[in-house]
C-alpha cells in the first residue's frame, strides 16, 4: 500500500465519527493546552526575575570584592590590584575586566554644584560593559591619564546652589537638559565638603580639578533608578585621591560612601597580612567583570573565588531564585502533565472502541490482500492525527490562554499573579510550543500503538464470522 | 479441458478444531482438485465443513494435516505475510453479506484491492469504474453501500473480486442474503465474467439450484468430500440434497447440539 492512501484512509476514519472524533481531540486540546499554559507560567515567573534582576545590573557582570572572611577554602588571599585584573583577564570566557573605585563628590559647575559618586574604570574597557551613550561618546584607550569623563544623564538636572541643593531628580523621558552638558565647563574636588559654605581652618583649602564631559549616557526607561554619576580613568582618580589624602595628612580618607545594596562599605586596605604577597593590597574598591555569554557566569564566579576574593553576581541571585521555585515549576508542569495522560488514555480507549467496531472490516481488508504491516499503520496513523490536531489547536488555544492571562495581570488582577512586580506572568516560547506539537503526536502514536497491535492480531476469519 | 494444469490441489486435508475439551472434525481426508478455467461449487449443509475448506484454500486457515497447493504454491508452508501477499496477486472474493466499506464509495470498495496492491490513484480508479460500467452501475459510482439495494451491492461485491484480475475468486454463499430474480442476474454475471476472463469459479453454496452453474460439483458432508455428477445433482448421495427451509433450519440446530 502507499503511503499517501494509508494517510487517506487513515483521515477518512478520523473523519467518519466526528462527534469521537472531536471528543478525543478535544482531550488532546485540553491536554496540550494545559501542559503548555502550566509552563508558560514557568517560563513567565523565569522572565519576570530575569527582567527584575538585569535591573539591577547586567545578568553577564560579575562584581569581585576582597574576601571579607579568611581568604578561600583554599586559604589563598587575593587582592585587588593590576595583578588580579590581569590574572581574571586570562581566565576563560571573560569578555571584559576593569577595576573601579567609587568617591562621593561634589561636581562643580561655575558657583553651582552637585553630588555625584566619581566612578573611575578603565576607558579602554568601557564599551564592553553594556553602557548606552546618549550624547558624545563613551570613554576609550584614548582618555587613560586624560580628564574626560561621562555623566549619567540625571546629573544636569542636579547641579544647583548650594545653599538649595537639589538631590534628587527624575525627568520626564526626553526631558532635555537645562544646559548642554558637552559644552560646559566643569571642576571637581575630592573634599566632600567643599561649598558647604562652613571651612574647617585646620585643613588646607579643596583643590579643585579641571574635567572635561566628552558624553553623557542614555536615559534610563521609566521607573529604572539612574545613577548621578560620572565617569573617568580609574588611574586618575587614585592620583587626585590620594593628593587629597596627602593634602589631609594622610589620616582621613573617611569620604568613601558606597552605597550598593548589600556590599558592605569597601576602602582600599593593605592586605589581609598573610606576608607573602610582599607589597600588594587592594588598589582597588572592586574589579568589575563582563562574561562572554550568561551560562559562564557561575563558571568564571568560581575561577575567581579560588583566587581569594569574594564575588556577587545578577546571576548568582537569578540562579538562586530559579531554584527555589523550581519545585512550583515542576508542579505546574505535573498538573499539566496530569491531563495529557489522561488524553492519551482517552485515545487508546477511542482507538479500541473503533476496533471492535470496525472488526469486521478489518477482517474484510485483509482477506481482500492488506498487509497486516498496512493495517497497523492504519492506527497508528489515526492516532498519530487525533494526537497532531489535538496538538495544534492545544498550541493555539494555550497562546490564547497566555494573552488572557497576561490581560488579566495587567488590568486589576497583577497582585494575584505578579511577581516582584513584574506584569508578564505567562510566557509561551517557540520552543515549547514546539515541543508540544511533538510531544502531543508522539502521545498519539504511543496511544495507539496497543489498539493497532490489537488490530493486526484479529482474525479474519472470526472477523468475518460474526455476521 | 483435461489438458488444464490444476490451480488447486489438495491431498488429505483434515482439519480438526479444538473446542473446550471436545475436538470437532470439520475435514477428514479432503483430497480433490480444481483446473484453471473450471467453475466448482462446493455443495454442503452448513457444518458440512465447506466454509472451513473454503478457508484453507483461500489461505485464511492453516489445515491440521495434508497438503495443500495453491497456484503452484505450497500454502501450508507459507507465512502469513506471503500468503496475503498472494491473495492479493491471484485471489478475489464475493461474500454472502458484501463486505463492502460502509464509508467509502462504490467506486473506492471496488478499487481496494488495487489500492492494497499499491496501484496508483489514477488507475484504479479507471480499472474500478471499467469494472462497474460492466456489472451494470456504471451511474453509480459515487453511491455509498447504503444508499444501494442488496443486488446492486452485491455486483459491487463482484466487481472488488473481479478488478484485481485474480486467477481465483471464491464466492462464499453469494446469494445468500438475495431473492431469486436477482440470484439469476448475480449468478449469471460472475459466471460470464469467469468464463470471459478464463479464471476459476469456486461457490460454496447449500442451493443446489447455484450448483448447476459449475462445471464440477462437489458435495460435502461430515468434513467429507464426494464428486456429484451434474445430471445426478437431485440424487446426491444422502438423497433430497435440496433441502427445504425448515429442513435447513433443523440441521444448523443439529450442528449446534453437536458443538
Amino acid at each position: 500500500m502507499k503511503l499517501w492512501d494509508i494517510f487517506a484512509f487513515s483521515f477518512k476514519n478520523f473523519t467518519r465519527r466526528k462527534t469521537r472524533s472531536f471528543l478525543t481531540v478535544l482531550g488532546v486540546v485540553i491536554g496540550t493546552a494545559a501542559v503548555v499554559t502550566m509552563l508558560s507560567i514557568g517560563v513567565g515567573m523565569n522572565k519576570g526575575f530575569e527582567d527584575q534582576i538585569s535591573q539591577w545590573g547586567n545578568l553577564r557582570q560579575i562584581e569581585v570584592y576582597e574576601n571579607y572572611w579568611w581568604g578561600s577554602d583554599s586559604g589563598v588571599v587575593g587582592y585587588l590590584d593590576e595583578i588580579t585584573v590581569e590574572q581574571i583577564r586570562a581566565l576563560d570566557h571573560v569578555y571584559g575586566v576593569t577595576p573601579r573605585v567609587t568617591y562621593y563628590i561634589p561636581l562643580v559647575v561655575g558657583r553651582k554644584q552637585a553630588y555625584v559618586s566619581l566612578i573611575g574604570i578603565d576607558p579602554a574597557e568601557m564599551s564592553k560593559f553594556g553602557y548606552d551613550i546618549g550624547l558624545g561618546r563613551l570613554l576609550d584607550a584614548s582618555d587613560k591619564g586624560e580628564n574626560n569623563f561621562v555623566m549619567s544623564y540625571v546629573v544636569p538636572f542636579l547641579i544647583s546652589n548650594p545653599k538649595k541643593p537639589v538631590y534628587w531628580y527624575e525627568p520626564y523621558q526626553g526631558e532635555p537638559h537645562p544646559f548642554d552638558p558637552l559644552l560646559e565647563a566643569y571642576k571637581i574636588t575630592m573634599d566632600s565638603s567643599y561649598g558647604q559654605g562652613y571651612q574647617d581652618l585646620n585643613r588646607p583649602k579643596p583643590k579643585l580639578y579641571k574635567a572635561n564631559c566628552v558624553g553623557v549616557l542614555a536615559q534610563k526607561p521609566e521607573g529604572v533608578w539612574d545613577d548621578n554619576c560620572i565617569i573617568m580613568d580609574v588611574d586618575l582618580v587614585i592620583k587626585y585621591w590620594e593628593e587629597y589624602e596627602k593634602r589631609q595628612g594622610g589620616g582621613g580618607g573617611g569620604d568613601i560612601i558606597v552605597y550598593e545594596i548589600g556590599i558592605p562599605p569597601i576602602k582600599p586596605s593593605p592586605g589581609n597580612g598573610n606576608g607573602d604577597d610582599s607589597g600588594r593590597k587592594n588598589v582597588y574598591h572592586q574589579i568589575l567583570v563582563m562574561v562572554d555569554e550568561t551560562k559562564n557566569v557561575q563558571d568564571v564566579e568560581k575561577a575567581i573565588r579560588d583566587m581569594g576574593l569574594s564575588t556577587s553576581s545578577s546571576m548568582s541571585y537569578l540562579t538562586e531564585m530559579q531554584e527555589q521555585t523550581k519545585f512550583l515549576r515542576m508542579v505546574l508542569g505535573a498538573i499539566g502533565g496530569i491531563s495529557f495522560f489522561v488524553a492519551a488514555l482517552s485515545i487508546t480507549n477511542t482507538m479500541i472502541m473503533s476496533i471492535y467496531e470496525r472488526t469486521r472490516e478489518i477482517g474484510v481488508m485483509k482477506v481482500i490482500g492488506c498487509l497486516v504491516r498496512d493495517v497497523r499503520a492504519m492506527f497508528l496513523v489515526e492516532a498519530g492525527i487525533i494526537g497532531i490536531v489535538g496538538g495544534v489547536v492545544g498550541v493555539g488555544l494555550s497562546y490564547g490562554l497566555s494573552a488572557l492571562l497576561n490581560y488579566i495581570a495587567v488590568n486589576g488582577g497583577g497582585g494575584l499573579f505578579g511577581y516582584y512586580g513584574s506584569t508578564v506572568v505567562s510566557i509561551v516560547p517557540p520552543w515549547l510550543a514546539l515541543a508540544a506539537l511533538v510531544l502531543a503526536a508522539t502521545v498519539g502514536v504511543v496511544s495507539g500503538l496497543y489498539p493497532a497491535i490489537r488490530a493486526t492480531r484479529l482474525s479474519a476469519i472470526e472477523a468475518l464470522g460474526n455476521e | 479441458m483435461l489438458a488444464r494444469r490444476a490451480i488447486i490441489e489438495t491431498e488429505n486435508l483434515r482439519k480438526v478444531f479444538r473446542i473446550g475439551k471436545e475436538k470437532v472434525v470439520a475435514l477428514d481426508g479432503v483430497t480433490f482438485s480444481v483446473r484453471e478455467g473450471e467453475i466448482c461449487c462446493l455443495l454442503g449443509t452448513s457444518g458440512s465443513g465447506k466454509t472451513t475448506l473454503l478457508n484453507i484454500l483461500a489461505g485464511l486457515d492453516k489445515p491440521t494435516s495434508g497438503r495443500i497447493m495453491v497456484c503452484g504454491k505450497r500454502l501450508d508452508k507459507m507465512n502469513e505475510r506471503r500468503i496475503t501477499l498472494l491473495r492479493q496477486k491471484n485471489m478475489g472474493f464475493v461474500f454472502q453479506s458484501y463486505n463492502l466499506l460502509p464509508h467509502l464509495t462504490a467506486l473506492e470498495n471496488v478499487a481496494m484491492p488495487l489500492t492494497f496492491r499499491g496501484v496508483g490513484a489514477r488507475k484504479r480508479k479507471k480499472a474500478a469504474a471499467e469494472m462497474l460500467k460492466q456489472v451494470g452501475l456504471g451511474e453509480r459510482m459515487r453511491h455509498k453501500p447504503t444508499q444501494m439495494s442488496g443486488g446492486q451491492q452485491q455486483r459491487v461485491g463482484i466487481a472488488r473480486a473481479f478488478v484485481a484480475k485474480p486467477r481465483i475468486v471464491f464466492a462464499d454463499e453469494p446469494t445468500g442474503n438475495l431473492d431469486s430474480k436477482t440470484t439469476l442476474e448475480v449468478m449469471e454475471m460472475m459466471v460470464r465474467m469467469a468464463r470471459e476472463n478464463n479464471l476459476t469459479l469456486i461457490i460454496v453454496t447449500h442451493d443446489p439450484e447455484i450448483a448447476a452453474y459449475a462445471d464440477n460439483i462437489y458435495y460435502m458432508k461430515d468434513g467429507q468430500i464426494t464428486r456429484v455428477d451434474k445430471e445426478n445433482i437431485h440424487k446426491t448421495p444422502e438423497q433430497e440434497v435440496p433441502l427445504s427451509p425448515r429442513e435447513e433450519e433443523q440441521s444448523k440446530e443439529e450442528v449446534q447440539d453437536n458443538l
